[in-house]
Parts: structure tokens; sequence; C-alpha cells
């Protein structure tokens, strides 16, 4: 090969790693909501992204095109996330009682109305059926197509859809029950 | 009209799942059937729901900065300088040279792969004795191999910590290796100790163990410089 060539070749190669480790930080918050959104545990979540991006690291030459990062990213994360249930069983630190709301920290009257809004959503969609809640959070939270879904989970389509819908009736009932629970405990509370 | 439309069919409308021609058949359905219309805001407000619910959770500074490729070009080996200047008198693309940040990248490229060769990061991420033993010989087969002057960092986070506690079994021959050759060096997770520590089970690292950044850093820094890379 020429030196020319080779310089140019190395060149790319540092513009490559470059542009990677540049993609993978601008990644980190999606990634992060998502490894919450899967666990609703704020540390778990946090070092789940970091495995992310180490695996990531050292998967870096099967990445075909950085235009693919953000679906490969989820399904690193997604089979660290599932590695952790099988030999850590980590998902049982996390008690439906410790979900910590940590998204609002001003205290008017509509912020705490949306605050508790989000609370019940992620306590329903806590208790949702672990694959329900994957096909869920990754069509509304992060947006891929059912295809992408289907990659992501290697799972059917015909799967993925059947999952995303009977995953929004569960929700849609946890949501309602949640709602009567908390009219009950307001009137009491009158 | 109702029985037209089956939920699956709603819910990828919803998604915009359907091509053209199905949307349109789905929203001729649903322009005629009031409880379909009812079905389809409350499938959009759930959806929007998701989103911005977990879109306003407070996201945590990244306790790690995936440090990019910096190296000064004094410090490229004189092989790699003669290619690059090399390069920069016979080569047809001098235009790219021109940014400052490419050429330091190039420089630490040119760095990278000389150096690929006798550098080496062995990352252990389980406690799995097995995988812990695994690695204490890879790196004794690769000194065999290379010759004394290699380097081996032994990067471990997650559960591949416990390798540096004082109670490992592997202490004496991870002592043994680190007697005999200079090159090995140790880093143990940040993060991971940090971790152990908060679930009660705290790891008492030994000496010569470095502790101060999350592996991932660690990771990125030499793979940015060219370290050749073995998971066990």
């Amino acid at each position: 090969m020429k030196l020319s060539s080779k310089v140019a070749n190395l060149f790319c190669a540092a513009r490559d790693r470059r542009e990677f480790n540049e993609a993978l930080k601008q990644q980190y918050a999606s990634l992060y909501r998502l490894a919450y959104a899967w666990c609703h545990h704020p540390s778990v979540a946090q070092d789940l992204v970091q495995e992310t991006m180490l695996k990531a690291l050292e998967k870096r030459e099967d990445l075909s095109s950085l235009q693919h990062l953000k679906a490969w990213l989820a399904k690193i994360m997604r089979n660290q996330f599932l590695d952790d249930m099988r030999f850590k069983k980590r998902w049982e630190w996390v008690e439906e009682s410790e979900i910590d709301a940590h998204h609002c920290h001003e205290c008017s009257e509509s912020e705490l109305i949306k605050k508790q809004r989000h609370e019940m959503l992620y306590r329903a969609v806590a208790r949702l059926p672990y694959d329900q809640r994957e096909a869920i959070v990754l069509a509304d939270l992060q947006g891929f197509s059912y295809q992408e879904i289907a990659d992501i989970t290697a799972t059917p389509i015909g799967t993925v859809m059947s999952r995303i819908s009977r995953g929004r009736q569960k929700l849609k009932e946890l949501l309602q029950k949640q709602d009567l629970h908390t009219k009950v405990v307001a009137f009491r509370g009158h | 009209m109702r029985n037209k439309i089956e939920d699956y069919q709603l819910q990828a409308y919803v998604d915009d799942q359907l091509s053209t021609e199905e949307r349109f058949e789905v929203e001729r359905c649903i322009e005629a059937d009031a409880e379909l219309i009812q079905r389809v805001a409350e499938l959009r407000e759930l959806k929007s729901s998701i989103r911005q619910a977990y879109g306003d959770i407070a996201v945590p500074e990244p306790d790690f900065s995936l440090p990019a490729a910096k190296k000064p070009f004094w410090n490229v080996p004189k092989a790699a300088a003669a290619a690059l200047v090399m390069g920069i008198l016979l080569g047809g693309n001098v235009g790219f040279l021109q940014h400052s940040a490419d050429l330091q990248n190039m420089q630490a490229s040119a760095l990278n792969e000389s150096a690929a060769t006798d550098k080496f990061i062995i990352h252990i991420d389980s406690d799995d004795l097995s995988k812990q033993v695994a690695a204490l010989h890879k790196i004794k087969d690769l000194y065999a191999e290379k010759g004394p002057s290699l380097k081996v960092d032994v990067i471990t986070n997650s559960d591949g910590v416990r390798l540096f506690d004082v109670n490992s079994p592997n202490n004496a021959e991870l002592s043994e290796l680190l007697e005999q050759y200079s090159g090995i060096a140790l880093y143990a997770c940040q993060r991971a100790l940090q971790r152990a520590s908060l679930k009660g089970e705290p790891i008492h690292l030994i000496d010569k163990v470095k502790h101060n950044k999350p592996a991932v850093d660690e990771m990125a820094e030499r793979l940015n410089s060219g370290w050749s890379y073995i998971k066990i």
C-alpha cells in the first residue's frame, strides 16, 4: 500500500473513532431514559448505560454505519439488561414503592398534578410484563418502527404488534385503577 | 363498519406503521365510527403521556467522558512520523491536513498502529473464577509470546472488580505476575466499586490498583490510542 494511502486510511480511522465517541455521547440521555423506563431505578439505569457504552466500545467494528447507532445501542442494552435480570436478579431490588419520580423539582400546583400523573404512569408501566413494557417503551419513547423493535428484540414482527397491543390495554386498565384509587384517597382526605 | 378494523390495525395506525393505502382505509372507517375515534384519541394520549413522562426524567450527568484521541505530535514514533511526512509529500489529499483537530487525530492513529502490537487491554466484567483464571493465563501467554517489554492493562468493571479484592482466591497468582512483569497495570471501575459499597459488599483492593475513573473512560482512552483489546 502506498504511504499516502496508508496515511489517508489512518486519518479515516481516527476520524471514525472520534465520530463514534461523539455519537455515543449524544445518545447518553436517550439511553438513560430508555434504561430508566425498563428498570425504574436511577442507579441501575446508570449502570446499564455505562455497561452499554463499554460493550459499544468493544464491538464498535460490528456497527456498519452511525445511522444505525441508536437501534444498535438499544439492542446491546436490551441484551445487557436481560443478562442482568437472569444472572444478577437486579430487578428484584426495585420495589414499586421505590419508584423515584426524579423528574421535577418545581412545586406549583400544575407541576404537582403533572408529577402525580407521571408517577401514576411510571407505576403502571413498571407493572407491565417485561416483554410488553419493553416493546411499548421502544415504540413510544424511542420512536422505533415495529420492524426495528423486532430486530432489537429478536422477535417476529407479529409478536411485537401483539405485545404493544396487549401492553397498551393492560396499561389503560392499570391507569384506570390507579385513578380510581387516587380519587378515593382524595375523597377520604376531605 | 366497526368490525372491519382490528385492534392491531388501530395500534399500527397510531404508531404510523401503515402504508398509505392502509392508512386511508383505516381513516375511512374511523371517520364513520365515533367509538373508533374515541379509541384512537385514547391511544394517542397514552402514547404521548409515555413520551412526556419519561422525557421529563432528570438525566444525571454521565460519570464518564469518553475521551477523544489526542496525542502531541512530538510523541509520534519515528516510523509513524515518517509515514505522515511522506504521506503529506506524496499524497494528493493535502487539503484534509488543514484542520488541526483532524491532524491531531491522524497523528494519534499513526501512533496507534505502531503501538497496537505491544499494548494489550484485558477486560473482565465477571466474578466467575474460571474467567479470572483464564485472564491470568492469558497475561502469561502474552508475555511468553511477546517478551517482557509488553504492556498489559487489566481493566475490570461490574463484578470483575472482585479479581482485585484482597480475598480473591486468585490473589497469589496475580501478585506473582505483578512481581514478574513490570508492564502490568490494574484498573478497577470507580463506579463498580461505589456500587459494591452501596450494596454493603465493599471491595478491599490490593495495592497498585488504580480506581479513580469509570472503566468506560479507561477503555476509551486505550482504544483511541490503538491498544489491542481482549475480552475474557
